[in-house]
């Protein structure tokens, strides 16, 4: 049994990533022709949403007190097994058989082809197969969105509190900035508003500016981020969380206090923008910038924290006077941090404004703030692919769990506080999934000796 | 022109009088040791030196150059490195990015060009990473360039923390109390490289110690301060025979 395994653990860990994303992008088509059918078949009464996690929970009884509960629990395992037969014949299956087929031509195209073009065919197959599957329910689209936000804001965050180890708790202070700026930019272009009236461009122009307005809205957010910045100078740890927290508080109070923008009711007609959008192309547009955001985000704090410059910051949480003391000037180092994490702070901002349709400001409070920080320290200080994955984990969890209405908050943070008990260090503590799995395994690089044209022995 | 010079320096914390009237010419490529009892106000001159303190009165000046009132990386980048009494490292870090962090003053691309991996960024990096391999390759410890500091035996910090300092590019060489924690045989190791870092990089050093049998062996010049005031000045064996220093270090009756 245990050799049988590992022989599966072995085979499964030679396919090359590429493999199993084309699989998944096979599964998704398999879903599309047949996901219904089945769904109806087996008697899931459709396609399941979440892989059917959500529905399974929603299977629970927590109306009717302790025995209503208890009573549900068949109901929601008898649930759980028919999704999971979905999950196998539908994801399962195809992914495998397609990714086991793949996997030897795709060894051979990782080594032919230059690394950039393989980094370009894994986006745009990753983009595909989230396009699609996303496609079918509107709702997980939805989702997956929220995850690129989500990755976005944690990403930047764990700049200031993994690399830089300075504790600041008020990020959905700069992403409320960057969400008002650009949704009143691109509402103000282009549409019909009735703050605003006429839309002031034509709607081609929605295609080019929304990109530009996403900057600007982050730049806004970064201006503001100087204000906490210049306070870091002089105080650190806990008296630097309270000047965040009171910055976050400071932003919401002054959203609420302007009436014109909508004053505490909140903001709205994004949806506008986006309808402009795909009036003149269409195509998922918000889809498409979340995931270059997401992609831009990542290459730029990444590049940023391995160049000697950004590691600066490193040197600061390890040690602020002797980095100081031995030539790293650490008051431009932190005015850099702040910045950029309150750039796509604000970006993130924008695109969830448009994602969601609707800001107000009791969006953007402390416990926006908190939700970011537990994904930072759920995936690691200073790691940016264990940020990646908590913010799509968590995102997915809250999403999942809805049917489990206010239990759902008490699951989600006794699973942090098991966290800060058992492994404090987070999932990935501090490391990148590449010190795991090597780019050559992953094929996403040319393994040396493949490049020497060395073919080693078949066994 | 001396490479550095101290005048009236002085320093209060609140109303404690740390040092007072600190003077030194220290000339190109001299080596001369600062002793003095525990407390005595060894380190806070370290300190006043490299911007860590603003001194209260007085100036420093680097090859004539006023340091009082800049800030300790611009003192580091014009050339004063220094090593901390109790180790400093960037301890989560590996050996090499502690080399490479030290040349914060030497880079000169901008953010945009680490964000955007440029060419300039590019030949900067591989220039950096050379010349700490390079230092490294000098004292041995190339083949721990990848380690973490923390795991790294106590000695070998030491050593770390030196290159540290050298990788700083300095003129002037700043040791606090470098052989801290060492057994004999260590220090007679230690007295060797710093003999030898001296020669190899062209430096003036300047060490703190308060065992005096440390520095008795290679400084030129000793200088002698107890409660911030400078006691006596002069040779090695000036400096043993000279009544004021036994009675600060040994106490009022000579026991």
């Amino acid at each position: 049994m245990a050799q049988l395994l590992r022989r599966i653990k072995e085979l499964l860990g030679h396919i090359p990533l590429l493999a199993y994303l084309l699989g998944f992008l096979a599964a998704t088509s398999v879903e599309i022709a047949a996901g219904r059918m089945f769904g109806l078949l087996i008697g899931l009464g459709g396609a399941p949403a979440f892989f059917g996690v959500t529905a399974s929970f929603s299977r629970l009884n927590l109306d009717s007190g302790l025995v209503g509960f208890l009573l549900s629990i068949p109901s929601l395992l008898h649930y759980v097994v028919l999704a999971l037969v979905y999950d196998v014949v539908i994801y399962g299956l195809p992914t495998l058989i397609v990714a086991g087929v793949l996997a030897k031509p795709i060894r051979w195209l990782v080594s032919a082809l230059p690394e950039w073009l393989t980094g370009l065919i894994h986006t745009v197959t990753l983009f595909l197969s989230l396009w699609i599957w996303g496609s079918l329910v509107g709702y997980r689209l939805l989702v997956v969105m929220y995850i690129g936000v989500n990755i976005i804001m944690t990403t930047s965050l764990n700049l200031i509190n993994g690399y830089m180890g300075e504790f600041s708790c008020g990020h959905a202070g700069f992403m409320a900035v960057g969400a008002y700026v650009s949704s009143l930019l691109t509402v103000w272009l282009f549409t019909q508003d009735d703050v605003f009236g006429a839309p002031a461009l034509s709607a081609g122009w929605s295609i080019i500016l929304f990109p530009l307005i996403l900057i600007v809205g982050g730049i806004a957010a970064a201006i503001i981020g100087l204000l906490v910045a210049f306070p870091s100078f002089k105080t650190r740890g806990d008296y630097l969380a309270i000047v965040t927290i009171s910055v976050n508080f400071i932003i919401k109070s002054a959203i609420e206090n302007i009436e014109f923008i909508g004053g505490p009711r909140g903001f709205m007609g994004m949806k506008g923008v986006l309808k402009t959008m795909a009036s003149v192309i269409n195509i998922p547009w918000l889809l498409i910038w979340t995931f270059i955001g997401v992609l831009i985000t990542l290459a730029v704090i990444y590049n940023f924290v391995s160049s000697t410059k950004g590691k600066g910051v490193v040197a600061i949480r390890e040690d602020e006077i002797a980095a100081e003391l031995m030539s790293v000037n650490t008051r431009h180092t932190k005015v850099l941090a702040f910045t950029i994490s309150s750039f796509f702070a604000g970006v993130a901002g924008g695109l969830f404004g448009h994602v969601v349709g609707y800001i107000n400001p009791s969006t953007f409070t402390i416990f926006k703030s908190t939700e970011s920080l537990v994904m930072v320290y759920l995936g690691g200080m200073g790691s940016l692919t264990g940020s990646v994955l908590s913010a799509s984990i968590l995102t997915v969890a809250m999403e999942a769990l809805r049917p489990l209405e206010v239990w759902k908050k008490v699951l989600i943070w006794l699973m942090l506080i098991l966290l800060m008990m058992f492994r404090r260090e987070g999932i990935m503590g501090g490391k990148e999934i590449t010190d795991f799995i090597s780019l050559e395994r992953l094929g996403l690089r040319r393994s040396a000796k493949e490049v020497k044209g060395y073919a080693p022995a078949a066994d | 022109m001396p490479l550095l010079q101290i005048n009236h320096l002085t320093h209060f914390f609140g109303g404690l009088r740390a040092v007072h009237d600190f003077n030194l010419n220290l000339e190109k490529g001299e080596l001369i040791g600062l002793i003095g009892p525990n407390g005595a106000g060894k380190t806070t001159i370290f300190n006043l030196i490299t911007g860590a303190y603003r001194p209260s009165q007085g100036d420093v000046r680097l090859n004539g150059d006023n340091l009082v009132g800049l800030r300790p990386h611009q003192i580091t980048g014009k050339g004063i490195g220094r090593t901390f009494q109790t180790i400093r490292l960037w301890n989560n870090l590996s050996v090499l990015d502690n080399i490479r962090i030290a040349q914060f003053a030497q880079i000169k691309y901008g953010v945009m060009d680490s964000i955007l991996r440029t060419r300039r960024y590019q030949d900067e990096e591989k220039e950096i990473k050379k010349r700490s391999l390079e230092l490294l390759e000098v004292f041995n410890l190339r083949h721990l360039a990848d380690e973490i500091v923390t795991n790294l035996p106590y000695g070998q910090q030491r050593e770390v923390e030196i290159v540290r300092a050298l990788a700083t590019k300095p003129q002037l060489l700043l040791l606090d109390e470098p052989a801290a924690g060492m057994n004999p045989g260590e220090i007679d190791a230690l007295l060797k490289l710093i003999q030898w870092i001296r020669q190899e990089f062209d430096l003036t050093i300047w060490i703190i110690e308060h065992q005096m049998r440390v520095i008795m062996g290679i400084c030129e010049r000793i200088k002698v301060i107890d409660f911030g005031e400078t006691i006596a000045e002069g040779t090695p064996d000036e400096i043993q025979s000279n009544p004021r220093v036994l009675k600060a270090y040994l106490g009022e009756e000579g026991i």
